[in-house]
């Protein structure tokens, strides 16, 4: 990878840009304060006139000069749509490489404060419910939906989701989206690029039955990978409930 | 001697008033101590109103004793009393009538944003006689319950999404579908449009200088706002980069006989 995500120490009055995908962090410390400024290049959602540099100053009498950089997951599920949709027939199992933005913090080593918390790229809003008055509002991405280990690009500013479904029910499934319950995914590093453990779905027949779960241990194609930062939530039955409920945005047919 | 006790009787009466006032005022701030993850503001300051006004008929039944009076003959009364009053405030009557309607029927809580006729603004409190909101440019404004009962009240805040409907106009000289086509690359172009569900137009009919299309776009509720004034920006945008013509109004005068250019007299001062 060739982002590192590791301590670093800010000199005095010096400044330290920091890109990752298209996000622009821009660090400088003082002796009373940090000042952090951001901006998103131009991308799909961000052009000349939309752009604009955000900028704040933290008062930092106790702190010290060392912070971190630390990947995390979007803070809302993240809704991805295959390229093509799916068809999973009866019986059959597959897993699918699912690739999401990551998160980046920066941290005051000792106090833990987090300077940002910012995606590395804009991600557009969803819905995802059963009609418009029930649901959630989660994140929108589009993804390959890979197949193949082998043919997955590494890419510092993205998250790899191994997902496995399984179609148990009597009828084809088809999978038009999906909803990755990525603030409960804990992430490890393998050294080349960041994964999240195992999302497990078996289907057997109706969409609430689904059953959903994601073991808190590194992706079984990874055992090595180390974890690097915890789930930002704490995974409860609800939570689990809500994510079998609203997993698919398919149909059995 | 008889005066002295009755002295000390308006004496007592009135420190269990103030006693009274102080209980009841300490549950109240008790009631909302709760915390909001187990009852909502809304049913908190209902819950403080019962608490309170239950304790304060408690204390002041308890300071008529101290003064000696009967309480069967003060109810006899009081039922006579209630009569003559009802006649007298029937507008407080059906206001409260209305107010525990609207209650129980749970239309819209403290903290909502409603909109009553002209009037838009945030729920700060569901009493029993009237509604208090908070405009948009910070007036307070108190709504009798019966008013609301009688008029349509929209609960802005209800769900998590909203749809903006843009208006838009283009010249009869365009083509629909690259017009369409467009539209829908600003939406997919704009983070705070939800891509589900998806935009959505309309082709609302031939106006009198423009062909009417409605473009439906969704968004979060809080974000409405930031989407409605983006959207603006970035159709006109697109239609400036694209060539698409706004048209403004055009109004064709007609001389009466077909093909007949309208006569133009030049006048002048003859020199």
């Amino acid at each position: 990878m060739s982002f590192s995500w590791s301590e670093f120490q800010l000199e005095p009055n010096t400044e330290k840009l920091i890109a990752l995908g298209t996000l622009e962090v821009t660090l400088s410390r003082s002796e009373m304060e940090w000042v952090t400024a951001y901006q998103y290049r131009q991308d799909r959602y961000v052009n000349e006139s939309t752009k604009q540099v955000a900028a704040f100053r933290t008062i930092a009498n106790n702190s010290g000069w060392q912070l971190k950089a630390k990947p995390s997951a979007a803070d809302r599920n993240v809704v991805v749509r295959p390229v093509q949709t799916i068809q999973i027939p009866h019986g059959e199992t597959v897993n699918l490489y699912i690739g999401t933005p990551v998160w980046l913090q920066i941290l005051v080593v000792g106090t833990e404060h987090k300077l940002i918390d910012l995606p590395v790229e804009i991600l557009s809003d969803s819905w995802f419910g059963s009609n418009t008055m029930n649901g959630e509002i989660c994140y929108a991405n589009q993804t390959q939906a890979r197949l193949d280990l082998t043919k997955l690009t590494q890419r510092p500013d993205r998250l790899i989701t191994p997902v496995t479904i399984r179609n148990l029910g009597g009828e084809t499934l088809t999978i038009e989206r999906l909803n990755l319950p990525v603030p409960n995914l804990a992430i490890y590093d393998t050294g080349a690029s960041l994964w999240t453990q195992n999302v497990d779905i078996t289907h057997t027949g109706k969409l609430e039955m689904t059953e959903v779960k994601f073991p808190m241990q590194p992706p079984s194609q990874f055992p090595e990978a180390t974890l690097v930062n915890e789930p930002r939530s704490v995974e409860d039955n609800n939570l689990v409930m809500r994510a079998v409920e609203l997993l698919f945005d398919g149909k059995s047919s | 001697m008889i005066e002295s006790i009755g002295l000390i009787s308006l004496a007592r009466a009135l420190f269990v008033v103030a006693i009274g006032w102080l209980v009841a005022r300490l549950a109240g701030r008790a009631v909302m101590r709760i915390s909001e993850e187990h009852v909502s503001l809304h049913y908190k300051s209902l819950i403080r109103q019962g608490v309170v006004y239950a304790i304060y008929v408690i204390f002041l039944i308890m300071a008529i004793r101290q003064l000696g009076f009967d309480l069967t003959i003060l109810l006899g009364a009081a039922g006579i009393l209630t009569v003559a009053i009802g006649f007298a405030s029937q507008t407080s009557a059906s206001n409260l009538i209305a107010g525990i309607f609207l209650i129980a029927e749970r239309a819209f809580s403290v903290g909502d944003i409603i909109k009553v006729g002209d009037l838009t603004g945030e729920v700060l409190s569901v009493d029993l006689l009237s509604v208090k909101l908070r405009t948009f440019d910070n007036l307070f404004i108190r709504i009798p319950n019966e008013n609301l009962m009688k008029s349509t009240v929209t609960t802005m805040s209800r769900f998590p999404i909203r749809r903006y409907d843009m208006q838009i106009g283009i010249a009869y000289k365009e083509d629909i579908r690259k017009a369409r086509d467009v539209l829908l690359k600003v939406a997919r172009d704009f983070h705070l449009c939800l891509d589900e569900p998806a935009p959505l137009i309309i082709m609302q009919g031939f106006g009198d200088s423009s062909i009417n299309l409605q473009f439906s776009v969704w968004a979060d509720r809080k974000k409405f706002l930031d989407l409605r004034n983006g959207m603006h920006e970035r159709v006109k945008e697109a239609f400036d980069n694209e060539g698409i013509e706004i048209p403004f109004p055009h109004r064709t005068l007609y001389t009466g006989s077909s093909m007949q250019p309208l006569p133009v007299h030049i006048t002048g001062d003859k020199e």
